[in-house]
């Protein structure tokens, strides 16, 4: 998985958990829950599901790291790097 | 001698755009940087949630502390959580849909609000946020009960995450917050290495609210 496919594959995530979400224009270095509406529970999700579909396991102590999509990229993309990208949706979101 | 109880204030208000004029007089009571991370909400109905909640907020701390609410400074702590600068007065504010709720007292506390969502409830969810023993009681329980005492469950411990500052960084299933055996919230807990009081809030049907606090509380309403 490529850098810009680890976004794909959180932001495919977050549209199974918040569906009315708008995520085109998410941008990278700001705070996710500062630009939707995601509560703790929907975060326990994202890692839930990163789990399920990748078999990432992101302990609490990281959690913070996962707050803006660039966090995501830098600390996902080595653990997914030699994964393959799956978009429960069927189609990738841009 | 048994200590006295912590005093703690409880406003609600509505956060729907119903009432433009209150939207707008809690729009100006914003600084820059709040009215910049409202306008970063994608949809505008986050945007006057966001709006309202944290104006109504500076509103009520202005009035408590006879301070001028537009002038109010916050900080985050390390993990996060908003406190107030200069003031020994502690708050939690929580929203949940067009719900929004406060808390204020001269202590820590964590207040947290949830509406109740069947589609939500899932076993590995569960199974992440609970203790065992809590799941083992839960896991047996009719899914309408289920449903319910998730939301009381998550709300109670959603309190204790925010009254110690850590957020989801203190591991929702590695302490209780149901008494044992039963789906019913026990009067304190232990997380974080100190000891938590724990109130149920009246809620309607569709909703579940919590309230932890360092001591056992006293929560007045106050509208």
């Amino acid at each position: 998985m490529t850098q810009d496919e680890v976004i794909i594959a959180i932001k495919d995530i977050i549209a199974q958990i918040a569906p009315d979400e708008d995520l085109t224009n998410l941008e990278m270095d700001v705070r996710l829950r500062e630009q939707i509406e995601l509560d703790s529970m929907d975060f326990l999700d994202i890692v839930m599901e990163l789990r399920k579909l990748y078999g990432v396991q992101v302990p609490e102590k990281d959690y913070m790291e996962l707050a803006t999509l660039a966090g995501c990229v830098k600390y996902l993309h080595p653990l997914l790097e030699k994964k393959p990208l799956h978009c429960a949706q069927g189609a990738p979101i841009s | 001698m048994v200590p006295s109880p912590l005093e703690v204030r409880l406003h609600r208000t509505q956060a729907c755009a119903s009432d433009a004029a209150l939207l707008q007089r809690r729009a100006r009571l914003l600084d820059p940087e709040e009215r910049a991370r409202a306008e970063r909400f994608v949809f505008e109905r986050h945007r006057q949630r966001f709006v309202a909640a944290h104006g109504f907020l500076r509103e009520v701390l202005g009035r408590a502390l006879g301070r001028d609410p537009a002038r109010l400074s916050f900080e985050i702590e390390a993990r996060g959580k908003p406190r107030l600068a200069g003031a020994e007065l502690h708050f939690s504010l929580t929203h949940t849909g067009d719900h929004v709720l406060l808390a204020l007292a001269e202590e820590p506390l964590g207040l947290d609000a949830e509406e109740v969502r069947p589609a939500r409830v899932g076993t590995d969810l569960a199974r992440r946020v609970m203790a065992a023993e809590e799941f083992a009681s839960w896991s047996g329980a009719p899914r309408a009960e289920q449903v319910r005492a998730f939301f009381r469950l998550w709300s109670a411990k959603e309190s204790v995450m925010k009254a110690c500052g850590l957020g989801l960084e203190l591991a929702p299933g590695g302490f209780s917050v149901f008494s044992p055996g039963k789906l019913e919230l026990a009067s304190e807990t232990g997380a974080a290495g100190s000891p938590w009081s724990l109130v149920e809030l009246p809620a309607p049907e569709e909703y579940a609210a919590a309230l932890a606090t360092p001591r056992p509380a006293r929560v007045i309403e106050t509208g």
